[in-house]
């Protein structure tokens, strides 16, 4: 009795203090973590005010505040996340070994296949572990920036080095006069047909359903198009077209514009074309990957609305009958339906997403800054044309691009993909500025939500417009962009009535 | 005998999985409802720089329908799957019960496999067969049957279809055995009693089999409420939602709020009035069976 | 003489209805599983591609194994995709089971033996827990674990086990209700401590209970997407073996998804496995209702 009464006791007190120690040491570590975040804030605030003096330094020596001037530099490794395609990673595997022997002390480990968006990124930022360099869509980087993940490229490189890219991009990658990313192409929908089914490219949107009309007959989809799984990306195009445009001001501030007439005719002229024509395939996903691309390389779909991304897969299933051309003008306005001209690009996480010790970082950025200078120079951009169809967004890549198109050649494949290419080009005649502006990020759920409500027949064009807005503005507020003071319940059952839902 | 010693015994054993859950449900669960009351979202998560805005998650979600949308599709989730999977498992078990029926062992083989198949990897293969129109159910099987095509990107209705004839593909083994094994305990000595008495086949059913298993049936209508009313995946793979909102629950809202738009205030909100609703209905489930007693 | 021929129409139509219905079930229920395996074998490489021919194996082909088996889907990864997948499920699912069976096991021995101060509401309180399933609880441990930095396995471990372990806890407290406390009181007689009592007795004597666990908590660990996803879903090297299936079915990213026959070699090594395991369960679970039915 009494061995196990010490026994006992022995346990029950280990234990106590075991589980006592426990708790504490993870109240404490909450505490700490939260704390610390607020401390590297400070020191990396510092570290950009100190280095502002040096942009105009020639870049390869920007930061000249280290304290390591040793003559071989220090042994970094650079954490990469390679958003390309198979065929732009061909033309991106070239650089990236000849990057490894220009620098032989980076140490390179790419992550092929990466997402492109905000939702990868920021739960690896979360838990610090983030790659030190992605590469994002301009709009969904400019979310990251504004949220703070990104590093601020304007405190490093000088703006004469930003000029040497196309306008656009640049401003694509532009928030507040600060550049966040390094643009290695420039990107936005066509319409692909099938040469098969459609000899000459429509120019006006009558002229495309009296075309897919014809095709429908002979038991081919006329047109591809998912409206209902869109995030609205493809129909900003439509929505131009019919004299819309998705953000207004309104005294100084940034308002939602989607409720207006021009939503409500887009949506009923797809609506039009899916259910009453029938010349539209209702596809359940998009891209090369997706119903909609799996049907046009099978010769069930003559016309389909996609990016020079798809355009290799594509080009290797159609070979001389895929073609490609503008958005055609809408009809009924006389304007043409414009997509976006956006832009994809080279960017750099900060340490605290990075999780990049303070010791090495300094180094690590350099490393990252070489990098992305690399990739997007000349020789690879002039790369991912050649290999993959991209449009260059470096001016002196896009010349020699443009000049390769007009060279004639013998080749008849050649030939036809250079036509591909050209009708590619023709659109970024009639595109719109993708806006990179943090508010863009609440466009698309709404959009999404009242458009797949609205192809299923469960509201009209008018409710859906209306809701979108709705719920982009709460959104917005719900963010705080749209109220420079924190909403009080009161203020938001002042915002008009939602029209009736189905319930 | 129990001194005070033996009791503080007896606690620290139950203390690692106290503490788990401690740590593990509530603590999350008080945390989640704090970030409810929050605007906490991508923008502001990393930076800290998130406010208390009071109940505006909720006023939002009120003032956007979503509630009341998320609350009667639960309704129609949740009733819509029971019914023709207890109605299913239950006609099944009595087939299966018939003494003179033969090969019953090979048939219930057969019919388990839904259920012991893994369901989310079921999940994932009836995704590719609802594609509209190529998928193997809207190519082959629904034409065969002379049957009207489902395409859950065109109709709401079509949507809920193809949730629920999955779902009940997914579950009514498990009503059938259920059933199956209540319907084996029923003594055989009433249904003799009720031959000599002369009494009808439907008679037998109305009087001995339905009363026999109705605590059986309550029991199981009130989990299975509780289950498919958390049930995540068929939705979150099938239809994810759409289309807009028509077929999201609580759950599932709640994931892509987080985990697709980085809401997380929204998020939170939504949880927690989930996890309120789910712990109310446990609690009535509790009080019903008086689980509770044989455990404790 | 009539009634004996009405009497035996009776029963030729219900029967014949009874068979019928029977074989419709057993169509429906096994098509999916047969065109899944199906696929498995063929050539064909596309979803939309798949036509009724498929379904009847003229042509057997492995080449979708080898390539599940050994293709590299991630060219980031040096190894083949599909086995490092399945080796983090493995990984993640024993050290759940290992650590539910910590924590079942002790609390079923305090709840038994030990008279514990306000034992009903804690146990109330753990058994309401029980009805949240995992995925309630995904929003509110992501925003916890990710201010902790427990977005990784150790964090998934740790969402994983209350679940499993709060409903073995229920189940080990009722098997050890039934093992006589002789034992025992013997050995601490004899100088044993409480703890090597436990140990050496009592858990030896619930093995079934621990085997049963084991089994769920690996089962529980091993089926989860939602939590992984949340927590992992972004580190393409860090995958589990079902983040990795529906990537394989093409619903991470359309682009890059591979062959649908790859995807269906998949879900059949995947899924016959975790079906038997999962019969195997529910075997062991019946056994142990069964033999604890005679303590009530």
């Amino acid at each position: 009795m009494k061995s196990s009464r010490r026994s006992i006791s022995t346990v029950a007190l280990a234990t106590i203090i075991i589980v006592v120690v426990v708790v504490a040491a993870v109240g404490g570590y909450m505490a700490y973590v939260s704390t610390r975040h607020h401390v590297t804030t400070t020191t990396t605030s510092t570290l950009t005010t100190t280095t502002t003096t040096t942009t105009s330094v020639p870049v390869t020596t920007t930061i000249t505040t280290t304290t390591t001037t040793t003559t071989t530099p220090q042994v970094v490794t650079l954490t990469v996340a390679d958003s390309y395609s198979s065929s732009e990673n061909t033309a991106f595997n070239a650089s990236l070994a000849a990057f490894e022997q220009e620098y032989p002390w980076i140490h390179v480990e790419v992550e092929y296949g990466a997402g492109v968006g905000t939702s990868p990124y920021t739960s690896e930022a979360q838990a610090h572990d983030a790659p030190i360099i992605i590469r994002d869509s301009s709009d969904s980087a400019g979310a990251l920036f504004a949220a703070g993940i990104l590093v601020n490229l304007s405190q490093y490189l000088p703006p004469s080095y930003f000029s040497r890219f196309n306008p656009t991009a640049i401003q694509d990658w532009t928030l507040n006069g600060s550049v966040y990313g390094l643009p290695d192409n420039i990107n936005y929908i066509v319409m692909f047909y099938n040469k098969k089914f459609i000899t000459a490219p429509p120019n006006t949107t009558d002229q495309m359903i009296q075309m897919a009309e014809q095709v429908n007959k002979s038991g081919v989809w006329g047109i591809a198009y998912g409206a209902s799984d869109e995030w609205g990306y493809r129909f900003a195009a439509w929505f131009a077209g019919f004299g819309g445009q998705i953000f207004t001001t309104q005294n100084g501030m940034i308002v939602p514009a989607l409720n207006s007439s021009a939503m409500v005719n887009a949506l009923n002229f797809w609506y039009n074309l899916t259910y009453d024509l029938k010349v539209n395939y209702l596809a359940s996903s998009t891209g090369a990957g997706g119903v909609e691309g799996q049907l046009f390389m099978e010769n069930k779909a003559a016309i389909i609305f996609d990016g020079p991304w798809d355009l290799m897969p594509y080009f290797n299933a159609l070979g001389c009958n895929l073609g490609a051309a503008p958005l055609p003008v809408v009809s009924s306005t006389g304007l043409y339906a414009t997509p976006f001209i956006g832009s994809m690009g080279w960017s750099i996480t900060t340490e605290q997403a990075n999780g990049v010790p303070a010791s090495q970082w300094n180094a690590t950025l350099h490393a990252a800054l070489l990098f992305i200078e690399f990739m997007t120079n000349y020789s690879n951009e002039y790369g991912l044309f050649k290999y993959a169809g991209d449009i260059p967004a470096l001016n002196s890549a896009y010349s020699a691009a443009m000049q390769n198109l007009s060279a004639p050649t013998s080749n008849t494949t050649l030939a036809c993909l250079h036509q591909v290419i050209k009708g590619i080009l023709e659109q970024s005649q009639h595109g719109q500025k993708f806006p990179n502006i943090p508010q863009m990020s609440y466009y698309w759920n709404s959009f999404h939500q009242y458009a797949s409500e609205f192809f299923a027949g469960e509201i009209n064009a008018e409710q859906a417009a209306q809701g979108m807005e709705q719920a982009f503005i709460s959104a917005l507020q719900s963010a705080g962009y749209l109220s420079p003071v924190p909403i009080t319940p009161s203020e938001v059952l002042t915002v008009p009535e939602l029209p009736a839902s189905r319930y | 005998m129990s001194s005070a010693r033996d009791k503080l015994e007896g606690f620290i054993y139950f203390l690692p999985l106290f503490a788990a859950v401690l740590f593990l449900f509530l603590y999350p669960l008080l945390y989640s409802t704090y970030v409810s009351f929050t605007n906490m979202n991508l923008m502001n998560f990393f930076r800290h720089t998130y406010r208390f805005v009071g109940a505006f998650n909720y006023v939002l979600a009120l003032r956007q329908h979503y509630i009341s949308t998320l609350l009667i599709n639960e309704v129609i989730w949740t009733l819509g799957s029971l019914i023709p999977m207890m109605a299913l498992g239950f006609a099944l078990a009595l087939i299966l019960n018939q003494r003179d029926l033969r090969g019953k062992s090979f048939f219930y083989a057969i019919l388990i496999l839904p259920w012991a198949f893994p369901g989310f990897i079921s999940l994932l293969v009836w995704q590719g067969m609802w594609v509209y129109p190529y998928g193997f159910m809207n190519r082959y099987v629904l034409p065969f049957l002379h049957m009207p095509t489902i395409n859950a990107l065109q109709s709401v209705g079509d949507a809920w279809a193809e949730l629920i004839i999955t779902n009940l593909w997914l579950s009514f083994p498990y009503y059938m055995t259920v059933f199956y094994s209540g319907l084996q305990s029923i003594p055989a000595e009433l249904y003799e009693i009720a031959d000599v008495d002369g009494a009808g086949a439907l008679t037998k059913f109305l009087r001995i089999t339905v009363p026999s298993l109705r605590k059986t049936i309550a029991f199981v209508f009130i989990t299975s409420f509780v289950f498919t009313w958390n049930n995540f995946y068929p939705i979150y793979v099938l239809t994810s939602g759409g289309p807009g909102i028509s077929t999201e629950t609580f759950i599932v809202y709640a994931y892509q709020q987080a985990f697709s738009y980085s809401n997380y205030g929204v998020a939170a909100a939504l949880s927690i009035i989930s996890t309120v609703i789910t712990i109310v209905l446990a609690v009535v489930v509790m009080k019903f069976t008086g689980v509770l007693e044989g455990i404790t | 003489m009539k009634g004996r021929s009405r009497r035996l129409a009776y029963k030729a139509l219900r029967l014949g209805i009874s068979y019928l219905v029977l074989i419709v079930m057993a169509i429906w229920a096994i098509i999916p599983i047969y065109y899944v395996i199906m696929l498995s074998f063929s050539h064909v490489t596309k979803l939309l591609a798949v036509s009724i021919k498929d379904l009847v194996p003229t042509q057997v082909t492995l080449q979708a194994y080898r390539e599940l088996l050994f293709g590299r889907f991630i060219p980031s990864i040096k190894a083949p995709d599909f086995p490092l997948w399945v080796a983090h499920s493995i990984v993640l699912a024993a050290a759940t089971s290992l650590l539910s069976i910590a924590l079942a096991m002790l609390a079923g021995y305090g709840l038994s033996r030990l008279d514990m101060p306000a034992k009903k509401t804690l146990a109330t309180f753990t058994y309401i827990i029980t009805f949240l399933p995992v995925t309630a609880t995904t929003v509110p441990l992501y925003l916890l674990f990710a201010q902790l930095r427990l977005l990784n396995y150790y964090g998934l471990v740790l969402a994983y086990t209350p679940g499993t372990a709060v409903f073995a806890a229920f189940l080990a407290k009722l098997a050890i209700d039934s093992i006589p406390p002789d034992y025992e009181d013997a050995a601490m007689v004899d100088g044993l401590s409480r703890f090597g009592v436990f140990i050496r007795i009592v858990f030896r004597m619930a093995m079934p209970i621990v085997a049963l666990t084991a089994l769920l908590g690996f089962l529980g660990a091993y089926m989860d997407y939602a939590t992984a996803y949340a927590f992992i879903g972004a580190n393409s090297n860090q995958w589990t073996a079902m983040l990795g299936l529906y990537y394989l079915a093409g619903l991470y990213n359309y682009a890059s998804a591979p062959n649908y026959n790859i995807f269906a070699a998949g879900a059949v090594l995947m899924g016959i496995p975790l079906m038997a395991l999962f019969l195997v369960s529910q075997r062991m679970m019946t056994r142990a209702y069964s033999s604890l039915a005679g303590i009530k």
